[in-house]
């Protein structure tokens, strides 16, 4: 196992930019997840990783050993494709030795390995299938043991679990998971799922039209989001943006929004928010849905600048909660309830919000203007 | 049901109305030779006679043309799959300038009947010093028969998802490698069809080798064939005795590579 290194990668076709000055680093035994809506380049930068692509300029370290311009062969890595890319006229036994037969590895070991990948796999009963005699997710766990039987320095998976339904996908997810804590395999996944990078991931790396806009764990991204991107891809439902301006009145502090509606804005951040010439200038406020809360009658007086009178538009019944669409003075706003509240269109709410994180963002920058 | 029968019908009439010529042909090489202008029409004659095949085989030089047939036929395969599936692969792979143009250009000789490329051909040859020689020939059949080739295994190319030669040039091989060991095995149903094609071709071939081969112990059989038409009469016996001996080796082929020509071989490999 070795760690990755990307610094300063560039691809342009002609004077298009798809990755943009991109660098971070994967430790060694990291589950590092990129994520971003399609065409944001994750996948680019896989395939750049594995030598499948080119770049334009910088510089890629497995381990110590800069691969720019190394064959894909040369590289020491395995790679799980989103359509799995089995061998069709190979059987699984086959499919999962290829690599190893192709590095003339003894047929003893090649047999060890390949019995010991497929155990963990639970493909031992299939080994003598072909791949078109397999469920979607035998064939991609095929696919995995194909990487994991060869112990390369660095395992890339390109949205392995796309082309699966939402139930396997599920159960795939823990697989995965529980395999890297045995394997402990510095990895690095592509996908454009917030949940699959969520809950996989060690760190995320988020990117979007080919940027990086924020790496971290992925409660850091959730709670501490640098810029609106984040803020709304990271959580479902996202992130709800309200445009407004602060008004400072001494001892208190608001949010005016554009629409009119005058929300308290909690004392902790008051200093802050002080530090920063913000008065005036055109601010996003986000809120997330999971912050809001029916609030309890009658309204504590301290509390009454937080709760808003809201008007049921849509509900979606997820089950354990409803995705409630309402509308607070004209703005339209998510907010998740539980399951026992399942608000028809047109009933009205009082609505709590109560947040610990308090989300506001510069509206000409789209960045973060506090970190909490 | 009703359907059906005249499906079938329909069927029967277009496979005896293939047949009977060939069964004709059989019918007259096994008359003996007083009986071959009779106008009854007789698919089993009343007398039979192996001498039409005793005397092709015996008194011909059949099995040299058989020989130099088969040598021509062959190599043209063999030359012609290989160049056209590497240049398919190519074409179906790589983005390059001319590539749209290279396609069009190689559909638009395909335009060009075979007659009108005779003289230029010739001149070639005899330029290459060619003329009266195997590779002579082998070179005209390939060449003429690589457009279609390529067209076909483009196609066919173009179907083999790309992951598979990803996957396998991260599981260690070259490009080349990946080829070799992975599209090729995958695309044995269209190798075998160009395959098929180019013997077709190569082994019913009369007009080119007319102009390129002189010497008559290199003619191949369908020249041979026409020898046995003499200036004053044609040995029409012989003739269809010799016709029924060339075309066995080609139904053997065909026979043998039905099994190859299984479609649906990727199936399975990818999300389809």
């Amino acid at each position: 196992m070795s760690e990755l290194t990307i610094t300063n990668i560039v691809k342009s076709y002609g004077h298009k930019n798809v990755l943009n000055d991109i660098s971070f680093q994967a430790k060694e035994g990291e589950f590092l997840v990129l994520v971003g809506p399609s065409g944001c380049g994750k996948s680019t930068l896989l395939r750049s990783v594995a030598g499948l692509e080119t770049v334009t300029s910088g510089s890629i370290r497995i381990g110590s050993k800069e691969v720019i311009g190394l064959a894909p062969k040369d590289r020491d890595i395995a790679m799980v494709f989103q359509d799995y890319a089995l061998y069709p006229h190979k059987s699984v036994y086959e499919n999962i030795a290829f690599g190893l037969r192709i590095r003339r590895m003894p047929e003893a070991e090649i047999d060890r390995r390949v019995q010991e990948a497929a155990g963990k796999l639970d493909l031992i009963p299939f080994l003598n299938r072909k791949p078109s005699a397999l469920s979607g997710g035998q064939r991609q766990r095929v696919a995995i043991g194909r990487a994991i039987v060869r112990d390369p320095k660095l395992f890339l998976f390109d949205e392995p679990l796309s082309n699966l339904d939402a139930k396997l996908r599920g159960s795939m997810r823990i697989s995965l998971a529980k395999l890297h804590k045995e394997l402990n395999a510095t990895s690095l996944y592509v996908t454009h799922d917030q949940v699959e990078a969520m809950t996989l991931a060690d760190r995320i790396v988020v990117l979007d039209s080919g940027k990086i806009q924020q790496i971290g764990k992925p409660l850091e991204l959730y709670y501490r989001p640098s810029n609106v991107f984040v803020a709304t891809f990271i959580g479902s439902p996202g992130m709800n943006l309200i445009d407004g301006r602060l008004e400072d009145r001494g001892t208190q502090m608001y949010f005016r929004t554009h629409k009119g509606l005058l929300v308290e804005v909690p004392t902790d951040w008051h200093q802050a928010l002080r530090a920063k010439p913000l008065t005036g200038k055109d601010l996003i406020w986000g809120l997330r849905p999971e912050n809001f809360r029916l609030a309890q009658e009658p309204v504590d007086a301290a509390e009454k600048d937080r709760v808003f009178d809201a008007t049921t538009v849509v509900t979606e019944l997820l089950g354990p909660t409803s995705s409630v669409l309402v509308d607070i003075h004209g703005h339209e706003i998510y907010v998740s309830l539980p399951a026992p509240h399942r608000p028809t269109r047109g009933t009205r709410l009082k609505l709590h919000f109560k947040s610990k994180h308090f989300y506001m963002f510069d509206k000409a920058t789209s960045l973060a203007v506090i970190a909490t | 049901m009703k359907k059906n029968w005249w499906v079938h019908g329909i069927l029967w009439v277009a496979c005896f109305m293939s047949v009977l010529p060939v069964l004709r042909v059989i019918a007259v090489s096994i008359r003996p030779g007083d009986r071959l202008f009779t106008t009854e029409f007789e698919l089993i004659p009343k007398v039979t006679t192996w001498s039409n095949y005793t005397e092709v085989f015996t008194q011909t030089g059949f099995f040299s043309w058989l020989g130099n047939s088969l040598l021509i036929t062959i190599m043209t395969a063999m030359i012609g799959v290989i160049l056209s599936a590497t240049a398919a692969y190519g074409i179906s792979r790589y983005k390059f300038p001319t590539r749209s143009a290279l396609l069009v250009l190689l559909m638009g000789t395909q335009m060009i009947p075979v007659v009108v490329l005779l003289l230029p051909l010739y001149f070639i040859l005899r330029r290459l010093n060619l003329i009266d020689t195997y590779s002579g020939v082998i070179v005209a059949y390939s060449v003429t028969t690589l457009p279609f080739c390529i067209w076909l295994l483009k196609g066919y190319f173009d179907t083999v998802p790309r992951s598979l030669e990803e996957a396998a040039q991260v599981d260690g091989l070259t490009v080349v490698g990946s080829f070799w060991r992975v599209v090729l095995p995958l695309s044995t149903p269209s190798l075998a069809i160009a395959g098929l094609f180019s013997i077709t071709q190569a082994w019913n071939e009369y007009i080119v080798a007319r102009v390129i081969l002189q010497s008559s112990e290199k003619y191949t059989w369908p020249l041979g064939l026409f020898e046995l038409q003499g200036d004053f009469s044609s040995r029409w016996g012989l003739f269809a005795a010799a016709s029924v001996s060339v075309s066995i080796p080609v139904m053997i082929v065909f026979l043998y590579s039905s099994k190859w020509l299984l479609t649906g071989l990727t199936v399975g490999s990818v999300k389809g």
